[in-house]
């Protein structure tokens, strides 16, 4: 099976530039130097048509800029990210946009993606006139579909943005990302603003898409519940490296990286009772001066010398791979 | 005796729009060492009962009624003085947002010792310590080196901690936490779940826990109350109204939750959305998204009633029919 979307070692570094302050502090002498983040470090997976890939992991771990990779949002500092088979890092050729005009992305807050100066009408008609989806003259048939798609009222054609719920931006966003013909979907955090009882009308929606526009997603969120529930397979991120990837099932049945294992057992669940609550101590470090070796090894119950040294080497076992050293001949 | 009983509270806003009953007729209580865990989707009044506890509501809103009694005395008829000499002292509040508690331009110090001296006549040497043992209890690392800082040299998590930190500074016997680990990633969050649990436990001190996660509230709380439109409509023990929900909403509620074991599966949608609290139907405010609905409960509002030693339902056609049931 080829894949539809193939990441081959793809980074993303930020330069962080002094400000004048420190600028003119370094010419006095101060030990001040450019920082740089690398917020996505050499990410590598596939993703099938028809399938739902999920992307977690902490805060400021590099979700969305990988997100936004992909989406073509962002240029990548490194490696190559290819669209069934076309390499769409090339900003420059026709082949590559027609591409990623297929990669849609859905944003967690719908109103700062949303012009609140335009109707409803007319941010979901746009890019679909633009593009030559459809033309002036059958614009408006086409929104009310779509709205439809979404389970809207046609009558939300005509409002602005803030005159609509949480819930009834985040279909506009969807019905703007789908009047594109897309078949790709990037969903970032696309439902974590909403109410739980909404949030179940978004997922029930996103599947019901799946279904009858034939859509492969990216699904990135923190919320690991939402994950399992609709993901097939789940990519783990770690401070700007992917440290796990696995099925969802033998992701949750049995997690490798005692990263996602930790992860794992601080998710409240129903049903479990009253919890005691246990920890991975430590906070997420700064990801402008990440520790050596493996990222995780200061707050990892296994570490090892060879931790704090070597970077891990992703290895795969059937469908399911893992970058620890216990995986890899041990950690000392 | 209770730590807190609240009666019958009505916290109304009077806007341009109407009045708005942000909280209509809201009734718990919570002995020492207590979690009740407040859930309901945003606009269902949680944050307004919080407030009103603390008497933090501000205008157009006004508490019109009912009775908040804490430890034996009715707050309504504390002077303001009265009420500050409580706050951040007996009765402490932890919010969504630890900038709303700390202030950006103070040392954490400054903020933290400031807060013992407001309430006890000790030196500044001892408030300093006091500070110190509770930063190091909420899980900051090397806390004396730590408090010469300001709040934005650290990070979303340790600042909630730090808010956390200063709401136990003078051990209080009663903390109201609205949503202070929504924002948070599982790791912190379940960081913070452990220590509050933890304090509960070995202090005595009685919890309020405001939140729209069932699944925290599973964990974490002795008992739950869900509000629907300014009104409790299902309260009892955690596990016996997470097991057995009477009221169609938490049904629903628990339905929409993605999770375990129900990979794939539809969701429970709850049609429609949260109502427009200046314009609540007649009856119940719930029949418009209810499926359970019928003419009895478009005409009228049902009364709360108990169904079991500790259990209360506000619902005409429950779903499980318990002794005591209408
Ligand atoms: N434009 C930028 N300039 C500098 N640094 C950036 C920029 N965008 C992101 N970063 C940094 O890159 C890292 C990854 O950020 P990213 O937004 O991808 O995280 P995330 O996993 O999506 O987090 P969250 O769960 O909070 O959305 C962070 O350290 C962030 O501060
Ligand atoms: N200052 C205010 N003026 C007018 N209405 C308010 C004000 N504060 C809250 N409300 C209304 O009171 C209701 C309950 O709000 P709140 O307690 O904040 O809900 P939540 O359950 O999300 O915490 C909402 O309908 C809200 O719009
Ligand atoms: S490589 Fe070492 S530190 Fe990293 S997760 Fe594995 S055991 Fe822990
Ligand atoms: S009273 Fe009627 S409308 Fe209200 S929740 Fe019960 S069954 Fe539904
Ligand atoms: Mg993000
Ligand atoms: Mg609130």
């Amino acid at each position: 099976m080829t894949a539809m979307l193939e990441l081959n070692g793809v980074s993303r570094r930020f330069e962080k530039k002094l400000d004048g302050v420190e600028r003119l502090a370094r010419r006095l002498g101060a030990d001040l130097r450019e920082t740089c983040v690398n917020a996505v470090d050499t990410a590598s997976f596939t993703v099938a048509r028809g399938e739902v890939v999920g992307l977690v992991g902490e805060s400021g771990c590099g979700k969305s800029t990988l997100g936004r990779m992909v989406a073509g949002l962002l240029p990548v500092s490194d490696g190559e990210i290819r669209f069934e088979g076309i390499d769409i890092t090339d900003a420059r050729s026709a082949r590559a946009r027609e591409k990623r005009l297929r990669i849609q992305m859905i944003f967690q807050d719908p109103m700062s993606s949303l012009n609140p100066r335009m109707k409803v009408a007319d941010i979901i008609g746009e890019a679909a006139v633009y593009h030559g989806l459809t033309n002036r003259q059958s614009v408006a048939d086409y929104v009310d579909q779509l709205l439809e798609k979404v389970g809207l009222d046609r009558a939300f054609a005509q409002r602005y943005p803030h005159q609509m719920s949480g819930g009834q931006r985040q279909r506009i966003g969807i019905a703007r990302a789908l009047a594109v013909k897309p078949e790709f979907l990037i969903c970032d955090e696309s439902i974590a603003a909403l109410d739980v009882s909404i949030q179940a009308q978004v997922i029930n929606l996103f599947q019901d898409l799946r279904r009858d526009l034939d859509l492969t997603y990216l699904f990135i969120s923190h919320d690991l519940g939402v994950v399992e529930h609709i993901a097939d397979r789940v990519v783990v991120m770690y401070l700007g490296r992917i440290v796990e990837v696995a099925p969802t099932e033998a992701l949750f049945d049995g997690p490798r990286h005692p990263y996602t294992q930790a992860l794992l057992d601080q998710v409240p669940r129903l049903g479990a009772g009253r919890q005691v609550f246990r920890t991975v101590k430590g906070e997420i470090p700064s990801p402008l001066n990440p520790p050596p070796g493996c990222h995780f090894h200061p707050r990892c119950p296994m570490a090892g010398p060879r931790c704090r040294r070597d970077v891990p080497r992703r290895i795969t076992e059937g469908d399911h791979s893992t970058a620890c050293h216990l995986h890899d001949g041990g950690t000392e | 005796m209770s730590v807190l009983d609240v009666r019958d509270l009505q916290t109304h806003f009077f806007t341009d729009a109407g009045v708005v009953k942000a909280v209509d007729g809201v009734s718990f209580s919570l002995d020492a060492g207590e979690v009740l865990g407040l859930v309901g989707e945003s606009g269902s009044g949680k944050s307004v009962t919080g407030f009103s506890i603390l008497r933090l509501v501000d205008a157009p809103g006004r508490v019109v009624g009912g009775q908040i009694n804490f430890k034996g005395q009715d707050l309504a008829t504390l002077s303001n003085r009265e009420m500050r000499s409580l706050r951040g002292n007996r009765i402490a509040m932890i919010f969504q947002d630890p900038m709303m508690t700390l202030n950006p331009v103070l040392r954490i110090e400054t903020q933290m010792v400031e807060a013992v001296r407001a309430h006890h006549r000790v030196s500044h040497a001892a408030a300093k310590d006091r500070a110190i043992r509770v930063l190091a209890r909420v899980g900051i690392p090397s806390p004396a080196d730590r408090l010469a800082a300001y709040p934005h040299q650290f990070s979303g998590g340790m600042r909630q901690r730090v808010a956390i930190a200063i709401a136990l500074l003078n051990g209080p016997d009663l903390i109201v936490a609205d949503e202070p680990t929504t924002a948070l990633d599982v790791t912190i969050q379940s960081q913070i779940l452990a220590e509050v649990q933890e304090l509960a436990r070995e202090t005595g001190t009685a919890l309020i826990w405001i939140t729209h996660d069932l699944a925290v509230v599973a964990g974490l709380a002795d008992k739950v109350s869900v509000m629907y439109a300014g009104r409790i409509v299902e309260s009892g023990p955690t596990d016996d109204v997470l097991t057995a929900p009477g009221h169609p909403y938490t049904e629903g509620l628990l339905g929409s939750i993605p999770g375990h074991g129900r990979r794939g599966e539809r969701l429970t949608q709850i049609p429609g959305m949260a109502p427009n609290m200046a314009r609540l139907p007649v009856g119940c405010a719930f029949a418009p998204r209810c499926h359970r609905v019928d003419e009895t409960c478009r005409a009228k509002a049902p009364a709360i009633t108990d169904i079991g030693p500790k259990r209360g339902l506000r619902c005409f056609h429950p779903i499980v029919e318990t002794e005591g049931a209408a």
